[in-house]
């Protein structure tokens, strides 16, 4: 069994592909039209095989949650990076907004961005013991 | 840095842009407790368009789902959901879904009304299944 495809609740998916691929720097990979959707999804430039569906939160069971979590700070997803301090730079001078700076956690430094499409993002570095 | 309270003062406030109250965006910032400049500013970095754009898209939302289920005029729908102009509803709702209100009202009458996606995965591995055989 292998885990490949997974997905994140967008309350826009134009808005959420701009985010994912301009700003977070990943590459779209499906863009299928479904009605009033799409079957969108992005996949790391950087490899590995996992496929992350960007989906509609348009049904309201989804949305109340999403919303719960975002105004709780609770991070929906996270994603790991090779030198975080590099990259919380390189995101903010882009505009993203953060709620947790780069912070060591144990054996990983951590923080946490805002994707715009109702949803907290925790990027990570494993850190050397 | 965006503390949890700040955070919190966004979110109160994009509720308040939801509302049929159609608070001004000079109410919703005092609300917040910024001024209007940096509430705009906030706002656009935590949720990714202008507080203006928001209420736009949630009115054109709200639109969308009563045309698809209500009897109502397309006239009256417009001004329930907060336009004031038909034309520019109209206008910005062509815009958005590529159609009319009318236009897409009569399809879905013809598709039955509205569809809500349940799992995408499922219907994804549907059309991988079929695209196989």
């Amino acid at each position: 069994m292998k885990i490949n495809l997974t997905s994140i609740m967008v309350d826009d998916q134009q808005k959420a592909l701009d985010f994912y691929t301009n700003i977070l720097g990943f590459v779209k990979k499906q863009d299928i039209p479904m009605g009033e959707f799409r079957w969108l999804s992005v996949v790391s430039p950087e490899g590995g095989d996992t496929e992350l569906s960007l989906e509609p939160n348009v049904n309201p069971a989804g949305k109340t949650f999403q919303e719960a979590m975002f105004e709780q700070g609770i991070p929906m997803t996270a994603f790991e990076v090779d030198d975080l301090d590099a990259e919380y730079r390189r995101l903010a001078d882009l505009g993203v907004a953060f709620t947790t700076e780069p912070t060591e956690a144990g054996p990983v430094k951590l923080a946490v961005l805002v994707d715009t499409c109702g949803n907290l993002i925790q990027i990570y570095q494993h850190v050397s013991a | 840095m965006l503390t949890q309270d700040h955070l919190l003062r966004l979110c109160k406030a994009r509720d308040q842009l939801r509302s049929v109250d159609q608070p001004s965006l000079d109410e919703v910032a005092k609300s917040a407790a910024m001024s209007r400049y940096h509430f705009i500013r906030q706002f656009k970095a935590v949720f990714g368009e202008t507080p203006v754009q928001f209420r736009t898209r949630v009115r054109l939302e709200r639109a969308k789902q009563l045309l698809a289920h209500s009897s109502d005029s397309i006239t009256a729908i417009c001004m329930a959901v907060g336009f004031s102009s038909l034309g520019s509803f109209s206008a910005l709702f062509s815009r958005r879904f590529g159609r009319s209100p009318s236009a897409f009202r009569r399809e879905m009458g013809r598709a039955g009304g509205l569809p809500t996606p349940g799992c995408l995965q499922i219907l994804r591995a549907a059309w991988e299944h079929d695209s196989q055989i």
